[in-house]
């Protein structure tokens, strides 16, 4: 098989000093923060994978990326936050299906700023916003925005890896 | 399968799959999360997931991708669902098991994934390569319910039984078809109905009993393999789709094809107008199966989406079941044959001229179609009956055993035909008429001078 994959990254530590770090065009950055979909996966200890879902992201100066979650449901999110394992994240437009995946070596486990619930209120708006533009049941809108008065954790990431998945022929390609 | 979703309340109940089908129903895409051998994470949306029996689920498989890959190395999934309907969240751990690439499985995720492309404007992107299939090992619930599940409009279980009540009551096959629809229509609150029977001379189903479309459209033809009806049939499984797609619709281009075949040999369209609706959202097509053979469609649709869950899926299934025992109930016991009471043929005052085209046993009155296939074989061979001897009594053991008919070994669906037969001579308000004279007899009343031409 002669398809390129991202195993061959060797990569344990989260750093801005990190091989193989990619740093993110602003384009995509702006899709990323701009209240989008994002799912998550991560391996449970026992070695399966898992899903989860998170609300909002931030992309610093440094090419890190901080995912808000809430802690309710994720708890597989957060031990492997804890943990520092790795990670998949996929941002997806439910309009355009456009769809973006990232992906780390490692995580870890950060303190909430001011910022990040900025980054909360300001996403998860615009979120719903699309999901009742789509035709989604106000009473399933108002269940996912009530998601972000719970409680919440953060995580960081720098991606290694980022994939075009927008479904169709060009789904998989390295950004 | 292990099941995790047993709190510490012993109250709380275990939860099974068969609890979780609304989850399936693919208004919310599911997250799929895979794992590489090396221990890297995976996440992706996944179109759709199919209930397959209370200890598997199956998901599409679209594209040649990171996740296929994960899938076969590892055999090891997760996918995370929500219930629209109260907004709880599950995982679900699954083992891969096996892919099929057809079959009936395949056609019904097929199905259902045009509806749902066509739903999400991805028509020519989503293209089915095969339903993979996993066992549930494990299901937890990640976020409770938050809003209440609705109150049913129609409590499905005593309305059921309500429509096979009525069902039992019904004396003869006609009798029967109307009233299973009337039946659904009443109690279930489905109001677009269809029953239709197989010719499988020419491959292909009539509809034989229609409910709530302007035109009964009794006659119309659905070739085998188009739309749900059509796959339904060929594959002998029950095919939903819940957004219509321009796949399945039964729409002109299928018209158009089938007038097209009928050739310029035709003197007319050779076939009755589809009746169903012009804007189908939802549809969904039962096979009647009797001793494992098709002997009918039930077919339902409705101008709203996601109108069909998995609920009246169900319960349209056992309405087709009883339909298929209750019809070969009826078609058992025939009144032994009497002495057929030979006259020569009235004379009246008008002349009717009846051909046939041999190729499809097409039948013309005058110039307007009648009916093809077996039904017009039979129609044929009554009329030359009646022409040459004046016969006009009828049995339909008499019609099992005509070699000319063409009828299938077990000559099932003879008695179907005959329904379909009686009724279009009816709608056609010609002056030939059956007249049932008792179980498995008729009686051929004709009101006019026949003359006869084979084409």
């Amino acid at each position: 098989m002669h398809h390129k994959t991202e195993e061959g990254i060797n990569q344990t530590m989260v750093s801005a000093e990190t091989p193989g770090t990619i740093l993110l065009s602003d384009e995509v950055v702006d899709f990323i923060e701009s209240g989008v979909s994002i799912i998550v996966g991560v391996v449970g200890a026992d070695g399966r994978a898992r899903g989860g879902r998170a609300l909002a992201s931030r992309v610093l100066a440094g090419g890190a990326i901080r995912l808000i979650y809430p802690a309710e449901g994720n708890s597989a999110i957060s031990d492997t936050a804890q943990s520092g394992g790795p990670i998949a994240v996929t941002f997806s437009a439910p309009m355009s299906h456009r769809t973006i995946q990232l992906k780390a070596m490692s995580t870890r486990a950060e303190e909430p700023e001011a910022d990040d619930v900025n980054s909360l209120t300001q996403q998860t708006d615009a979120f719903a916003a699309v999901l009742r533009a789509i035709g989604y049941a106000p009473s399933f809108v108002r269940a996912f925005c009530a998601r972000r008065s719970q409680s919440f954790c953060v995580l960081s990431f720098l991606p290694n890896a980022a994939f075009e998945q927008t479904p169709g022929p060009g789904a998989g390609r390295k950004l | 399968m292990e099941m995790s979703g047993r709190s510490e309340d012993d109250a709380t109940p275990v939860l099974t799959l068969d609890a979780l089908r609304d989850c399936f129903e693919g208004a919310v895409p599911a997250v799929l999360a895979t794992v590489d051998p090396g221990g890297t994470p995976n996440v992706s949306y996944i179109s759709q997931i199919q209930y397959v029996d209370p200890g598997r689920v199956a998901l599409s498989y679209q594209f040649f991708n990171k996740t296929r890959r994960n899938i076969l190395a590892t055999r090891t999934a997760a996918v995370e669902v929500v219930d629209t309907l109260t907004t709880a969240f599950y995982q679900l751990d699954l083992d891969f098991e096996t892919t099929e690439a057809q079959g009936p499985l395949f056609e019904t995720m097929k199905a259902k994934l045009a509806g749902i492309a066509s739903h999400t404007g991805m028509e020519g992107v989503f293209r089915l390569m095969g339903a993979d299939i996993f066992r549930v090992r494990a299901i937890r619930q990640m976020l409770p319910p938050v809003v209440p599940r609705p109150v049913p409009q129609v409590a499905v279980l005593p309305a059921l039984c309500r429509v096979l009540a009525d069902m039992a009551r019904a004396g003869t096959l006609g009798e029967l078809y109307d009233t299973a629809l009337d039946a659904i229509a009443r109690h279930l609150g489905i109001t677009n109905l269809m029953i239709l029977v197989p010719d499988n001379t020419r491959g292909a189903l009539d509809a034989v009993a229609t409910w709530g479309y302007a035109a009964s459209g009794i006659g119309a033809e659905v070739r085998l393999g188009d739309g749900v009806i059509g796959v339904a049939a060929r594959e002998r499984v029950a095919i939903r789709i819940d957004h219509m797609s321009t796949d399945y619709l039964y729409g002109t281009a299928v018209r158009d094809r089938v007038r097209a075949e009928a050739g310029p040999g035709a003197p007319e369209s050779r076939g009755v107008a589809f009746p169903g609706l012009v804007h189908p959202e939802s549809q969904i097509a039962l096979p009647i199966i009797w001793q494992g053979r098709l002997t009918g469609v039930l077919f339902a649709e409705s101008p709203l989406p996601l109108r069909f869950r998995h609920e009246e899926e169900d319960t349209l299934s056992c309405i087709a079941a009883a339909l298929a025992a209750h019809a070969a109930a009826l078609a058992a016991d025939d009144d032994p044959a009497e002495t057929p009471k030979a006259l020569a043929p009235g004379s009246f005052d008008t002349t009717l001229m009846m051909r046939h085209f041999a190729a499809d046993d097409s039948v013309f009155a005058g110039g307007d179609y009648v009916i093809k296939g077996v039904a017009g074989a039979i129609l044929w061979k009554l009329l030359r009956a009646y022409v040459a001897t004046g016969a006009c009594e009828f049995s339909n053991r008499e019609l099992r055993l005509s070699p000319e008919l063409r009828l299938p070994t077990h000559a099932e669906n003879l008695e179907a035909r005959l329904v379909l037969l009686e009724r279009r001579l009816r709608e056609k308000a010609l002056p030939i008429q059956m007249e049932k004279t008792g179980r498995g007899r008729f009686r051929l009343a004709v009101q006019a001078n026949i003359s006869m031409q084979e084409e």
